[in-house]
């Protein structure tokens, strides 16, 4: 039971992440207009979070299936595209793995305080927020939008609306490699690779 | 365990008299030459004998070989009757190191001995029953030998030996088995070589993101205006028929000698209900409610080129075209104050607010003359590229608005002295300029011949709130009013607007819907330059450049209670006094020149407009 309860936290955990840093992303590239944001107190930082509905209740959809996934262990890696509208071409790509630690085969018995995990997201999402001082900017006003990748094992269930897809890698990226958190029962890292 | 053992040789020699019950004579050979231990006697036997035969003699050197080195002991210890009994149990031993062989070299990957194995294996069971089951019995014993004898590495490949033998039942033949192994081989190296991972997946979410919130307002906005239109379209025809005007004007005076020029404003009505025209040098004043006429003054040297009233409607400003304003008492007749703009160039456009006058200039500068210090210019604005035809200060105060000859509306900051909003919608002059006496922030505009559109500006965020095609040049615009009884008594925001070529006429717009609600076609024989409202909003002045001076009834008057409305609804009733006196326009004149003749008869020439 108690195993459970802590696996359960640990996936609330990491899917809170989610929602925030793909809010922060799509603020801070400009991918939705600034006033369709308001801010929130989450992980003692001023966050911006759409309190537009309809792009609130999308995120919640691909959230809720994702957070089913990482329950179950078959979700190992989330990804963000920024896609061209006019070209459908990837001009960003934000992707965040996720391993599963299961105790019993590494033998170890360390618990993560809840303490160490938030000051590393709050780390993690501080260089998300500032990774706009690298990447190049986003001309085309109102001209991008958004996809939602996920990796998943090949015995997972899958509702309708997720269709399979080849990996939307962009050639000849750039790459650059953000921090990492954990919980008692995932290690979340995270990284970008852009067009240059 | 002795009891199994014997279990085991009981069934070794039933088997073995079955055999030799069969085929007694190779059975004996075989025997024999076991005994005798001699390798070239068993050679030439082979020679001698048959195909079949030759298979079981190539089997005996291997055969002779594993059971020195496995099973000397026995052949030591054990006397002549139970080494008969312990030959069958070797024959049986035999067996099982083909079997070991076969399989070893399965692993080394040699196929020969495979081969061989299996097509054995298949003559014996179909030649004989019994020895198929003799065969069964073996592969039991192998099976058990063979977990002493396999390693680690080994126990790795049962997986998937398991696997390969999961799929077909257990029964099936050994061909199915290694086909079944072969596909799963066969598939993992296909997935390596497109560097896929068969226990990987990847998903894509497939519905597109939503739009842009201001997007998806906008399209929003656009459903509720065709909606709204939608209902607006029915009301039409009523609107039509209520808003009916008398398309023949209740008045007409000559003004001779009025400058055909769209850029200058030479028509001014003040509160008290007194009619100021300037007549190229003349300025003449025309109290509508008596009707009568008087010459304010008469330049010798210069025009007139804009008339505008104070806001205590005692004083006029007059823009002269050698750049100065003049500013004259109407009640003493005469000059108080002449500004000097030192521009040199002519003043075409005034606008009044307490105690400040804004001109507007030929070369494009607005400035704001204070009319009481000496130094009456306290600001110069140039950032109009063309003539400031139009100017306008909104009733705060706060804000003026002009219009030039660069096509351009701006909206100023009377405070800062700073443009607020730069307008460049309009593809010709702008001269008609109107703030909304209702909705304080809304500004009319009216573009000339290449443009005939009028814009509705909001004066606080300088937003385009409408647009109207016109469809000719727009020199004035007018706020005014009408009431219907569909709309229950509510007031309409209409709006005029006064053109120029092709029809000379005066249209009317209501506000909400942006449709033409009346019009007088051919108000004027040529282009009309200027109008005024009437101080009551219902009465509208052009003059055009046919030199008539016109008054036509467009509007409903307002319904307010206060004093001031009292006096401008007297003015109101007198003029209707005379419309009813009225029969026709030269009667009208006739009897004006007669009032005229009649109250001053010593000064009738001098005050005669025509």
């Amino acid at each position: 039971m108690s195993q459970s309860i802590s696996l359960k936290g640990s996936t609330r955990t990491v899917t809170e992440f989610f929602e925030y840093s793909i809010n922060s992303i799509l603020y801070q590239r400009g991918v939705y207009p600034a006033e369709d944001f308001v801010t929130v107190k989450k992980y003692d930082l001023t966050l911006l979070k759409t309190h537009d509905d309809e792009l609130k209740d999308y995120i919640r959809k691909i959230l809720l299936q994702v957070h089913r996934w990482l329950l179950g262990g078959k979700c190992n890696q989330l990804v963000l595209c920024i896609v061209d509208k006019d070209e459908g071409e990837v001009v960003e790509r934000w992707s965040f793995n996720v391993q599963h630690i299961s105790g019993n085969s590494n033998g170890q018995d360390d618990v993560v305080d809840l303490n160490t995990t938030q000051s590393q997201i709050r780390a993690l999402i501080r260089q998300i927020t500032s990774s706009v001082t690298f990447l190049p900017e986003l001309t085309k006003e109102g001209g991008y939008t958004f996809t939602v990748l996920a990796y998943t094992d090949a015995d997972a269930k899958v509702p309708l609306e997720w269709a399979d897809s080849n990996s939307k890698e962009i050639p000849d990226g750039e790459v650059v490699q953000f921090k990492t958190f954990s919980t008692n029962d995932h290690k979340v890292g995270a990284q970008v690779s852009y067009k240059y | 365990m002795p009891e199994s053992s014997r279990d085991k040789g009981n069934a070794a020699i039933s088997g073995n008299r079955s055999v030799l019950s069969i085929a007694s004579p190779t059975k004996l050979n075989i025997l024999s030459s076991d005994w005798s231990r001699n390798q070239g006697k068993v050679s030439k036997n082979s020679l001698k004998r048959s195909s079949s035969l030759n298979i079981r003699n190539s089997k005996r050197p291997s055969l002779q070989a594993s059971a020195n080195s496995i099973y000397s002991r026995p052949k030591i210890t054990i006397g002549a009757p139970p080494l008969i009994r312990r030959d069958s149990s070797f024959f049986k031993d035999e067996f099982d190191a083909k079997k070991d062989k076969a399989t070893f070299s399965a692993y080394s990957s040699r196929s020969y001995p495979t081969i061989g194995s299996e097509s054995v294996v298949s003559q014996t069971s179909l030649s004989q029953p019994t020895t198929s089951r003799e065969v069964d019995e073996q592969f039991t014993v192998a099976a058990d030998r063979y977990i002493p004898i396999l390693q680690g590495a080994s126990q790795n490949k049962v997986d998937p030996e398991t696997l390969h033998e999961a799929l077909p039942p257990p029964n099936a033949s050994p061909i199915s088995h290694l086909r079944a192994q072969t596909k799963i081989v066969f598939k993992q190296n296909v997935a390596e070589a497109c560097g896929l991972d068969m226990n990987k997946r990847i998903l894509q979410y497939m519905p597109e993101p939503p739009k842009c919130s201001s997007l998806r307002q906008k399209s929003y906005i656009m459903k509720k205006r065709t909606h709204y239109s939608y209902q607006q379209e029915q009301k039409i025809p009523d609107l039509i028929k209520l808003r009916k005007i008398n398309t023949n004007p209740e008045r007409i005076l000559d003004a001779p000698g009025f400058q055909d020029d769209f850029y200058l404003n030479l028509l001014s009505w003040s509160k008290k209900n007194v009619l100021a025209i300037a007549l190229d040098t003349a300025l003449y004043l025309w109290n509508a409610t008596t009707g009568d006429v008087s010459l304010l003054t008469d330049f010798e040297n210069t025009t007139i080129c804009s008339v505008t009233w104070s806001d205590d409607d005692c004083h006029i400003s007059i823009g002269k075209e050698d750049g100065n304003t003049e500013i004259w008492d109407v009640e003493t007749m005469s000059l108080i104050r002449t500004m000097r703009s030192g521009l040199g160039v002519r003043i075409g456009s005034l606008s009044w607010l307490d105690t400040l006058i804004a001109t507007g200039s030929r070369s494009g500068e607005i400035q704001i003359n204070d009319v009481r210090i000496k130094q009456h210019i306290v600001s110069t604005w140039a950032e109009h590229t063309g003539e400031v035809c139009g100017l306008s200060y909104k009733s705060d105060g706060l804000q003026l608005a002009s219009g030039g000859n660069d096509n351009t509306v701006m909206i100023w900051d009377t405070r800062t002295s700073l443009p607020q909003f730069s307008k460049k919608t309009h593809t010709a002059a702008v001269k008609a300029l109107s703030w909304c006496p209702y909705s304080p922030n809304i500004l009319a505009s009216g573009g000339g011949q290449t443009d005939k559109h009028i814009h509705f500006w909001n004066s606080i965020t300088g937003a385009r709130v409408g647009s109207i095609n016109t469809g000719s040049q727009v020199s004035s615009l007018h706020w005014g009013q009408s009431h219907t009884s569909t709309n229950g008594g509510m007031m309409n925001k209409e709006i005029v607007a006064t053109g120029g070529n092709p029809e000379n006429a005066i249209s009317v717009y209501n506000y909400e819907t942006k449709f033409k609600v009346a019009e007088v076609v051919h108000a004027h024989e040529a282009r009309i330059c200027c109008s005024q409202l009437s101080p009551d909003g219902t009465t509208l002045a052009t003059v055009g450049g046919d030199e008539n001076l016109k008054f036509y009834k467009i509007f409903d008057p307002r319904c307010t209670g206060r004093s001031r409305e009292d006096g401008l609804m007297d003015g109101m009733l007198g003029l209707i006094g005379k419309e009813g006196c009225r029969t026709n326009d030269k009667e009208n004149r006739s009897k004006n020149s007669s009032e005229i003749h009649t109250r001053r008869p010593s000064s009738t020439s001098q005050y005669l407009i025509r």
